[in-house]
């Protein structure tokens, strides 16, 4: 998709937002009890455009926690199926590069050729996606190490992407759609000089991160540790298995379904929600267990995200955001485990040496 | 809006195997011809109780719609489908799954080993053996279930136990009673030496319990058969059969997607499996 780069001023970021609620419902970060959610906003007024890391991220409005997948009718003996016919028209605004690219590891899990996701499908479709990029770097962020911050690169799975360039945004647009609906601003154009002002923003702010983790070997090292006993000792000793991890998580897509039938047995609703694999049922068949340890669960988790995922969908499922371990009770960081396994093979690799030597 | 992925299915015919175990021929409500490849399954389901991951144990016919699952009613879809009657209806979606490799059958030795209710995916995949029975060498069955009882497919066993065209042992752990079934007793695993097939060609599918297929599979390494040309069929939860549920992942694989038959050297060196 073709792309163009504008300059919104300030002042008109908030009556364009107005402006899109005529056709959208407008979806964007607000400050809650509980800390910056993203909700569906009744007024632009309540957007708080400087909010650091939601706990929900914003793909709960592509993929939600939980909903409709069908309605079963009987009639006479027969099965009328009703499926989602459309989804509502929405724009989700002021959406993290780490968020922006937990997106995109969505479309490949959902969006997979001859395999789509019905639901997901008519969700994305009606959803212009405006990025924002991050004002500051937060503690628990990783997204540099990972590849999915703190700017966002790639030219997909976006409308527009917003930088704060301090006195105006730079706007990048993708596709027809974004054009169409900034038109109405009779935006300038981006001029070389704006991008330049970005990348300096993009450099400064990856100066400033104190949570990093070599991704170059992850896979291997991972993938060849399965059995190390960071798993078990980290499952037995810390995890709850209280699934917060996954509910947070904003790549996970696993869910399971639920049937609710009438009385009189005739209107069935199909549920989806969303499951973890932090769950003892979740693997459960009727004489075995695929994963009945909590160490055998947490090592799944891990796993996946930093090294199954990428032979899966070609990219790594953890984006870096740092959800996981800002809402584990006990504050279990994934890229601590991956580190201990690291310098573990290091520590091997040295004695190795030094016998080979010796 | 109809939804095109769920489909009707009409129950033709009931046929008891064992005590909790029987096969359900049915045929599509919309009498569209059904093609689907030995080892694949289909989601089955009711209104109210979700679905469940069902093989067939059919082969698929030319311009048929037919086809036949063999279900043990263990769980609420499948205790729901055991009360179904003739002519009542079914919802399904499906075929999923990648089949049994039949293109790699073809001029060398087969052998299948089954446990229990493993030989019901295996069916197809014998019955397509025989069909095309001038394109492999020797063909070999060796079927072992708990006890004379716990043998599905009875009249299958007699025809195939007589033939020429194949060479079967069937085994049980306890001999409970007495059978028209040539039976031995013991585990599969004792039968499998001295077959007469070839260790670098012989292609070997195995499908049963995880716990029997690690066994049948590690005989067969340790009796010198190519670790590349054996192939087991795993079972998992299923919600969706499309990729995206996530329940039936090993590793980076998707059991329903590019499974359920899987070369052994493939799944087996993932955890959270018992091969």
């Amino acid at each position: 998709m073709q792309g163009q780069a504008f300059i919104i001023e300030k002042d008109q970021l908030f009556s364009w937002l107005e402006e899109l609620q005529q056709g959208f419902q407008l979806i964007g970060p607000v400050e809650g009890e509980g800390g910056p959610a993203f909700v569906r906003v009744q007024s632009v007024k309540d957007l708080n455009i400087q909010y650091g890391l939601t706990m929900m991220g914003p793909q709960t409005y592509l993929f939600p926690p939980k909903e409709r997948m069908c309605t079963i009718q009987e009639r006479d003996g027969k099965y009328e199926v009703q499926t989602m016919e459309t989804a509502p028209r929405q724009v989700l605004f002021g959406v993290h590069s780490c968020d922006l690219h937990a997106i995109l590891v969505l479309d490949k899990a959902f969006l997979k050729p001859g395999m789509e996701d019905h639901n997901y499908r008519l969700w994305r479709e009606n959803t212009v996606v405006i990025g924002l990029h991050c004002p500051r770097v937060y503690p628990q962020c990783f997204c540099a190490s990972m590849g999915t911050g703190p700017f966002f690169e790639p030219k997909e799975g976006y409308d527009f992407l917003l930088t704060d360039l301090g006195d105006s945004y730079l706007a990048e647009t993708l596709g027809d759609r974004a054009l169409r609906l900034i038109s109405s601003l009779n935006p300038r154009l981006a001029t070389q000089e704006h991008f330049d002002k970005k990348s300096r923003i993009d450099r400064e702010l990856r100066s400033q991160f104190q949570k990093e983790i070599d991704t170059t070997h992850l896979v291997e090292v991972i993938s060849r540790n399965q059995d190390h006993p960071v798993w078990s000792r980290t499952a037995d000793r810390r995890c709850l298995g209280c699934t917060n991890c996954t509910a947070v998580c904003p790549t996970c897509f696993c869910y399971n379904v639920k049937d609710l039938i009438s009385f009189d047995l005739t209107q069935c609703e199909r549920t989806r929600y969303k499951d973890s694999c932090q769950e003892l049922h979740f693997a459960q068949m009727h004489e075995l267990n695929a994963r009945s340890t909590r160490t055998a669960r947490l090592r799944q988790f891990v796993t996946h995200k930093l090294a199954t995922w990428v032979e899966q969908f070609g990219c790594f499922g953890c984006i870096g955001c740092g959800r996981c371990m800002t809402w584990c009770p006990t504050k279990i960081d994934l890229t601590d485990m991956a580190k201990e396994i690291m310098a573990s093979e290091g520590r091997q690799a040295v004695r190795r040496a030094q016998t080979k030597t010796g | 809006m109809d939804n095109p992925y769920y489909r009707t299915a009409r129950l033709l015919e009931i046929q008891p195997e064992t005590e909790d175990t029987s096969s359900y021929v049915f045929a599509l409500e919309d009498g569209q011809s059904f093609r689907y490849s030995p080892g694949q399954f289909n989601m089955l389901g009711l209104p109210g109780t979700e679905e469940a991951a069902i093989s067939f144990s059919s082969l698929a016919t030319a311009d048929s719609s037919r086809f036949t699952h063999t279900i043990r009613r263990l769980g609420n879809v499948t205790n729901l489908i055991g009360k179904l009657n003739v002519g009542q209806r079914l919802m399904m979606r499906g075929p999923f799954g990648n089949g049994w490799p039949i293109e790699k059958a073809v001029g060398c030795d087969v052998l299948l080993v089954t446990g229990g209710l493993g030989l019901a995916p295996i069916r197809p995949l014998l019955l397509h053996c025989l069909e095309k029975r001038n394109q492999i060498r020797n063909l070999v069955l060796i079927h072992g279930a708990r006890t004379p009882d716990d043998m599905i497919f009875q009249k299958n066993l007699t025809l195939w136990q007589d033939q020429d065209k194949l060479t079967t042992i069937y085994c049980v752990d306890q001999l409970t009673r007495k059978s028209p079934l040539d039976l031995r007793v013991g585990l599969v695993t004792q039968f499998m030496e001295g077959l007469d097939l070839d260790l670098r060609t012989t292609l070997a599918c195995v499908c049963g319990p995880e716990i029997m297929m690690r066994f049948v599979a590690r005989t067969l390494l340790l009796q010198g058969y190519r670790e590349d040309r054996i192939y087991v069929s795993m079972e998992r939860r299923m919600r969706c059969g499309t990729g995206h549920c996530g329940h039936c992942q090993i590793g980076p694989k998707f059991v329903c997607q590019d499974g359920p038959i899987f070369s052994y050297p493939d799944i087996s060196r993932f955890p959270d499996t018992t091969l």
